[in-house]
């Protein structure tokens, strides 16, 4: 009698866990197939050829017209190799470069004493209510006097150090304990060596985070290249494949074709990095 | 000590930094001056045309980027000094570009705008007035085209391409309503959706966002001829939005198009609104979207309002005050709107030339029973040229103006605000906004 009791409980325990279990897939099943249905329509449009309609009611999701030709006429009237070459030299600066400038600026903000560095804070995490509209002229005018219109490095200039960079980097250097670095004084490390051999490994995660907003930021910007740029051969993959909607002709297939190509490389990075990622967000949130 | 040596460093770093920004702005300003100088020496010496003119167009390329190709190559053989490069910019970005660019001093020679972006830009001074430099062409244009690019008594463009309307519609689901053919007048339009609507849940007469046009459709004007005062908040007015809310609440038209939140191609392409009045050069998007219903789609002449009259929506080209080849971008400007370039613009493009020879000539005439429907559409749309104005006000601020009367109307359908005190309401506000 005695020992059945706690297998009651503990079965009706179970069952409850298994039932919660079980409407809780059932949602992030729904959530995902939410989540995932436009990206299927896009790669279902792209794979359309032309007689299959794009809007049709209820949605059709398998072509009954299927076709590589969209991908192929994509690849043939678009210099896309040229644009995914100039995206991924944004990308590449405009994730290395930030990484840096953010950690050097959130550096002394975490780690140092000194007069004025709660209003340098404040004055920094201010600049992001300003919105980009305001600063989009003066930015532009300033790139236009140093002389970098028209250029890569007058796009990724302005990327290289954001204000939410430098908040998350000074998060992640506040979070190690003070007893590490003050071993390393006692060691005779200097400023320098504190920072670059010491500090700046421990705050991995918060680098992954600012990675992964800096590549997503940077693998998507349209606006700047279009405002910067006039020179077709120097577009990324966002510009170059925007010619694709032209005024007369809506060629929605070529655009889904186009913005299937264009995901692959995120794909790829995101697939081989996955496990720094999850770790990098993840152990940036429990850490509080 | 420390600090006190840091402060310096500082304030000689500041100073270094205003210094050059301050130079390199007076320095820029000269070098503009001379070049300006110097290229009008030049033309007045020499009459010869040279120099690098950047010329944007909106969603142009690559699509028509041989046509542009040859036009250019066709200008460099009267100009061979003259080098023109092609900057395309995507439609929705077009004034962010144009107004980043105008703060930088670097807008760029020749511009392809739409007019009311026109307009407002040109009340700004920033483009060349084309009533002096271009004069003599003016007669190659139609007058109410030409009028187009006119803000504050100036025209600032040459009219480029232009479309107006014509009908495209589903004979399926008029026949399911049992009608034969589309309908000529908006009235017989709504009668006709009440009987679409009831048979087959499909839509027929729709209102987009553009609801000032309703006005000047109707025989309404905007603005008075002097486009100091509003001249809308009329008694004929005040019906024809009474009648539109009594439609709504009948479930004729439905609020997302109204609010510019679903466009009206997707709804056509799920045979879900009978016809769709629009540009011809529109027409293939249903032929992208569903070919099944574009191909049992016909063309028609477009509805008309009380006062007989269609829109004309043109693309015009205006050339930078602020080009250091001035000259050479309005001869370019006055090519590319030529009777020549423009028709051969239409054998590429569903579209319709803003000259008059060009329009005339016998391309335009189709046999509309066995024409393509595109091209049904755009002969119909030509036939409508005569009857076309444009509907834009003569005054910078209209897209304001579009924006007051859009809300308004959106209050009298949303909020169940009376036609007649919205209307006042608009009225007071656009007369603020003129002042």
């Amino acid at each position: 009698m005695t020992t059945t009791q706690p297998e009651k409980r503990l079965k009706s325990k179970r069952k409850a866990t298994a039932v919660r279990m079980f409407f809780s897939y059932i949602l992030l099943v729904l959530v995902a197939l939410i989540t995932i249905a436009p990206f299927i329509w896009t790669i279902s449009t792209s794979l359309k050829g032309p007689g299959d309609a794009i809007f049709s009611m209820p949605p059709q999701f398998i072509p009954s017209d299927f076709t590589l030709n969209n991908f192929k006429t994509v690849w043939t009237s678009l210099p896309i190799p040229m644009y995914l070459i100039n995206s991924m030299i944004l990308t590449f600066f405009g994730v290395v470069l930030p990484l840096f400038f953010s950690s050097i600026a959130a550096f002394p903000l975490a780690r140092m004493e000194f007069k004025g560095k709660n209003f340098i804070f404040m004055l920094i995490i201010g600049t992001m209510m300003i919105p980009n509209e305001v600063t989009m002229i003066p930015i532009y005018l300033i790139i236009d006097m140093i002389g970098l219109l028209g250029t890569h490095t007058g796009i990724i200039i302005t990327s290289i150090i954001t204000p939410i960079g430098i908040f998350l980097m000074r998060q992640g250097f506040k979070d190690i304990p003070r007893e590490i670095e003050e071993s390393a004084v006692l060691d005779g490390a200097n400023v320098w060596q504190i920072f670059w051999h010491l500090l700046f490994p421990m705050v991995k995660p918060m680098l992954g985070v600012l990675a992964i907003l800096s590549f997503i930021g940077s693998w998507n910007n349209f606006l700047w290249p279009l405002l910067i740029l006039n020179d077709p051969n120097k577009y990324p993959i966002t510009l170059g494949l925007y010619q694709l909607q032209g005024t007369f002709a809506a060629n929605t297939r070529l655009v889904a074709a186009g913005a299937v190509i264009a995901l692959i490389p995120i794909m790829t990075i995101f697939i081989s990095f996955q496990r720094y990622f999850i770790e990098a967000a993840y152990s940036s949130s429990v850490k509080g | 000590m420390k600090k006190t040596i840091l402060l310096l460093l500082m304030a000689l770093f500041a100073m270094f930094v205003v210094a050059c920004g301050s130079d390199d702005v007076e320095t820029g300003t000269e070098d503009n001056d001379s070049v300006d100088t110097e290229q009008d020496t030049d033309q007045d010496e020499t009459t010869e045309l040279s120099g690098d003119i950047e010329f944007m167009t909106i969603d142009l390329m690559p699509t028509f980027e041989e046509y542009l190709n040859g036009v250019i190559a066709d200008f460099n053989e009267v100009h061979p000094n003259v080098n023109v490069t092609i900057r395309d910019v995507p439609l929705g970005q077009v004034e962010q570009v144009v107004l980043t660019s105008a703060a930088g001093d670097q807008l760029p020679d020749v511009m392809n705008l739409n007019t009311d972006f026109l307009k407002r830009a040109g009340a700004l001074g920033a483009f060349v007035n084309m009533d002096e430099k271009a004069s003599h062409v003016k007669d190659h244009y139609f007058e109410g085209l030409w009028n187009a690019g006119e803000v504050n008594g100036s025209v600032y463009a040459l009219p480029w391409y232009t479309t107006t309307s014509s009908m495209l519609y589903n004979p399926e689901l008029l026949e399911a309503a049992g009608f034969d053919g589309p309908p000529s007048t908006y009235e017989e339009g709504w009668e006709m959706s009440k009987a679409i609507y009831e048979e087959t849940g499909a839509y027929g007469n729709l209102i987009d966002s553009n609801i000032h046009l309703h006005f000047p459709r109707n025989g309404i004007d905007l603005l008075n001829a002097e486009g100091t005062a509003a001249t809308f908040n009329v008694p004929e007015a005040v019906e024809l939005w009474e009648e539109y809310k009594e439609l709504y609440d009948e479930g004729l038209f439905p609020a997302d198009v109204m609010l510019n939140q679903q466009p009206i191609s997707e709804l056509y392409a799920q045979e879900k609104v009978a016809w769709w009045i629009t540009g011809a050069q529109l027409f293939g998007q249903i032929n992208d979207l569903a070919p099944e219903v574009y191909n049992k789609s016909l063309a028609a002449e477009p509805i008309v309002g009380t006062a007989g009259v269609t829109v004309a929506d043109t693309m015009n080209i205006a050339v930078s005050s602020k080009s250091d080849n001035v000259d050479a971008a309005v001869e370019f400007a006055i090519f590319l709107t030529n009777d020549q370039n423009q028709l051969a613009f239409a054998h590429e493009a569903t579209i319709l030339p803003s000259t008059i020879e060009a329009a005339n000539d016998e391309f335009f005439s189709v046999d509309v029973e066995e024409a393509e429907v595109s091209q049904a559409g755009r002969y119909y749309a030509a036939q409508s040229l005569e009857n076309a104005v444009n509907m834009s006000p003569a005054v910078e601020n209209t897209t304001e103006i579009y924006e007051v009367i859009r809300q308004a109307f959106q209050r009298v359908i949303l909020e169940d605000v009376e036609p007649s005190d919205a209307l006042a309401d608009a009225e007071e506000q656009v007369n603020a906004l003129l002042q």
